[in-house]
């Protein structure tokens, strides 16, 4: 039980300690000085979410407010939402490998420990909640809870606190119904099989869209729905929140017991090596619990030949010199991919440059909230520098190749970054083309075309020079392939605001100043 | 510092200083290597021996210093230095998507050298015992196999200098002697091939020059007759001895007792 504690310590105490590294915190002093600025911090950071927080809820409320979308609509487009992630989860569970997010350290303490399997199992349940997307689903559900509150003209903190405290039960339930069905698979004798878990998640579709009393039967999504948006759309009735709620958090403990009892006759051998394959191949080549599956994915189809090129093709294309090269293998990947994950990968990088496109061209013309301009830009700049350079991130981890190609390091990530942003720039492009033969105009979206994908090169010239800057201290390890962070984020978004503040034509000179400057840093370095 | 005399250097080095944190790994290093030569990059760990090759690879960034790969500057002359050189890190990462074959399907095209790339890629998979799997994706190959890999990788197109770090390390003893016929093509042909090792042996029966490195600084470079000469040893010293003659060794601590200490001693020695 010690291991297993000492196991969560080492990771918070790692993320606390760098937390206190960047705000100077120094938390080994006893002078009542340090006690005081801990305090201060605490007060400072408590008061900016709550902050921030609020703004969120105003903004999305006006954004509704625009939009007229009456609130029983949007209930039950996030019933369906929530109860189609319910009926998913049989599926996604089959091919769950949760075990992948662990480290190989921790897998080998796991595994050595003398420690009931019920108990490993609820240690690693714990640990998959550290996860960015549940944290984000709740985020939603508070602030679209906060907002329809406040539209609805209710006590919009109650309404975040409830929406929060119902999308926390829900990712809960959820998750303890996908580790349940997981570990079924580790069961001796009964092993959960691809025909029930798909079988399981067909049918709940069939019942969703089918069943007028789909409401009841997905009740866990039903409630949280509610709990979201529901009570805004009639006077707010304690007792039907309050049974709302214990309804909710009753069926998450029941889902929750239901897993520490399944969790205790499961064999955990099997599940240990899942794990430590997972965390190999993690730790070999610095990649993600998802690349990992991916491996496991093209093991499978290496097993059926479903890899086997014929090289006499191959070598029949064009595809040569290092470009061409980057390119072909990029193809390569694609054809590899399972297809959801190339689909899901298209549809980020063609939804993001086209979305933040059409959105920045409409919040353009007057009269448009510049705090709604302001947090588009860090969203989607947020969003595009992930997706740019995440091929450049990836590729760099694979130096054995680049560093004896015929290539200067400088051209070879220019090259990777042009691949990187330039589905997001063709489809704002398209996108601002169809805007202003449509619903825009040109006169709103003419300068937007030239514009834009000036914005996106400042974007890509910008990693350009933080990641020149950073491979200076690299000592070319896969494992510490520098990311572009926050900063990178901050320093495009202002120039983004300044273009947005200052108009299209303004926006156009300020960005060739700042790429012509830009290329001349480069050029220097 | 002692060197040998090196005519027509593939590889030059001068005043080479690299620093981590204020700690100099590579410390004012000056160094030429002759083409058609196999050269022993030899120190304790720790040394800068693998901060020296990914140096070399134009890996790391150097903090002073110049590097010329067959006369071209790496950092005025990047693309055709890199041209020149192929590398084989101590762990290889390879793309999980792409197979074996496809790998080196990779490299040969990024060099532009596909011509006899099938006679070529099926010579070397089955030199290296890989050619059964070379369909296979890398990540379910082993150790050992990952680094033949690399080594096909690396000598699937021509290049100059090739760098090897610590290559022998997982191989079986057939791969071993694979490994070593092939360097020896490779300096025939008149590349200059560096590899850093702690087998002894096989570096004093294999390498024509031996470069001896410790706390970033080149304690000696040259034949084995020139270190010998340099370390004032009998002409038929090991090159085992010429190393600990030049580094000093660490003092044995034992783990337990007096007198089992002397036992283990004993046998050690």
């Amino acid at each position: 039980m010690s291991g297993l504690l000492f196991m969560f310590r080492r990771k918070f105490s790692n993320s606390i300690q760098d937390a206190y590294n960047i705000l100077g915190y120094q938390p080994e002093e006893k002078e009542l000085s340090e006690r005081l600025y801990g305090v201060y911090i605490v007060v400072i950071l408590l008061g900016w979410l709550l902050a921030m927080l609020g703004w969120a809820s105003f903004t999305v409320s006006n954004v509704l407010r625009g939009l007229a979308l009456p609130p029983s609509a949007i209930d039950d487009s996030i019933f369906f939402a929530l109860a189609l992630w319910l009926v998913l989860t049989p599926g996604l569970a089959f091919r769950s490998y949760n075990l992948y997010r662990f480290s190989l350290a921790d897998i080998d303490l796991l595994s050595n420990m003398p420690v009931p399997p019920a108990l490993v199992a609820v240690g690693w349940f714990i640990r998959s909640l550290w996860n960015v997307g549940l944290g984000i689903f709740v985020l939603v559900c508070a602030i679209l809870g906060g907002s329809f509150s406040y539209l609805a003209q209710q006590n919009d903190w109650l309404g975040f606190a409830l929406a929060l405290a119902s999308g926390v039960s829900f990712a809960l339930l959820l998750s303890a119904l996908r580790w349940t069905l997981a570990l079924l698979r580790y069961r001796p004798g009964r092993s959960f099989r691809a025909l029930v878990a798909y079988g399981l998640s067909i049918v709940g579709f069939g019942l969703l869209v089918l069943l007028p009393q789909a409401r009841y039967l997905f009740w866990p999504a039903s409630l949280t729905s509610y709990l979201v948006v529901g009570h805004t759309t009639s006077a707010n009735d304690l007792t039907a929140l309050a049974g709302a709620m214990a309804g909710l958090l009753g069926t998450t403990i029941v889902v929750l017991v239901a897993m520490y009892l399944v969790a205790r006759k499961t064999l955990l051998a099997p599940a240990f090596e899942g794990g430590r394959i997972g965390a190999q191949l993690r730790q070999s080549q610095e990649i993600s619990a998802g690349e990992a599956r991916l491996q496991r994915y093209l093991s499978r189809r290496t097993a059926k030949q479903a890899n086997q090129t014929s090289a006499k093709n191959l070598q029949g294309a064009k595809l040569i010199g290092t470009t061409g090269t980057l390119l072909y293998r990029q193809l390569v990947r694609l054809t590899r991919l399972p297809p959801y994950q190339v689909l899901w990968n298209a549809f980020r990088l063609v939804g993001s440059g086209a979305v933040t496109a059409f959105l920045l061209a409409w919040l353009s013309q007057p009269n448009q909230s510049f705090a709604i301009i302001l947090q588009v830009i860090f969203f989607a700049n947020y969003l595009l520098m992930t997706l740019g350079t995440g091929l450049l991130r990836r590729e760099l981890g694979y130096f054995s190749f680049w560093a004896s190609w015929p290539v200067t390091r400088q051209r070879y990530m220019l090259d990777t970054l042009v691949l990187g942003f330039g589905l997001p720039a063709l489809s704002g492009e398209v996108v601002l083309l169809v805007a202003g033969a449509s619903v825009l105009g040109w006169g709103v979206v003419g300068l937007w075309l030239l514009l834009w994908p000036l914005l996106i090169s400042v974007n890509g010239l910008v990693a350009l020079l933080i990641y020149q800057y950073q491979l200076k201290k690299w000592p070319a390890t896969p494992e510490t392939v520098p990311k572009t962070g926050i900063g990178t984020v901050i320093i495009v978004g202002l120039i983004w605001l300044a273009v947005a503040f200052f108009g299209p034509f303004n926006g156009i000179l300020i960005t060739i100043s700042i790429l012509t400057g830009g290329s001349a840093m480069l050029r220097s370095a | 510092m002692k060197q040998a005399k090196a005519d027509a250097p593939a590889l030059e080095i001068n005043g080479l200083t690299k620093r981590y944190n204020d700690r100099p790994v590579l410390d004012n290093l000056t160094l030429k290597l002759p083409s058609a030569s196999l050269v022993g990059l030899l120190g304790p760990n720790g040394a800068g021996k693998t901060t020296l090759i990914k140096a070399v690879a134009g890996l790391i960034a150097v903090d002073k210093g110049q590097i010329k790969l067959a006369t071209y500057d790496l950092r005025e002359h990047e693309a055709e230095a890199r041209s020149q050189m192929s590398h084989v890190p101590d762990t290889p990462s390879f793309y999980p998507e792409l197979t074996v074959l496809e790998h080196l399907e990779l490299m040969a095209r990024a060099h532009k050298s596909l011509d006899n790339f099938q006679e070529q890629s099926e010579k070397l998979l089955r030199r290296f015992g890989l050619w059964e799997v070379r369909h296979g994706l890398p990540f379910t190959l082993s150790r050992g196999m990952s680094q033949k890999l690399a080594l096909c990788c690396a000598l699937i197109r021509p290049s100059k200098v090739l760098l090897l770090d610590e290559p022998g390390g997982t191989l079986d003893i057939k791969s071993l002697s694979n490994l070593y016929r092939s360097l020896m093509e490779y300096r025939d042909g008149g590349g200059l091939a560096i590899v850093s090792s702690h087998q002894w042996e096989t570096m004093q029966n294999l390498c024509d020059m031996f470069v001896m490195l410790d706390q970033g600084q080149l304690l000696v470079a040259g034949d084995l007759a020139f270190l010998r000469e340099s370390a004032e040893l009998p002409p038929d010293a090991s090159l085992r001895e010429v190393y600990l003659a030049f580094t000093e060794t660490e003092e044995f601590v034992p783990l337990t007792d007096e007198g089992e200490q002397t036992d283990s001693q004993e046998v050690l020695l």
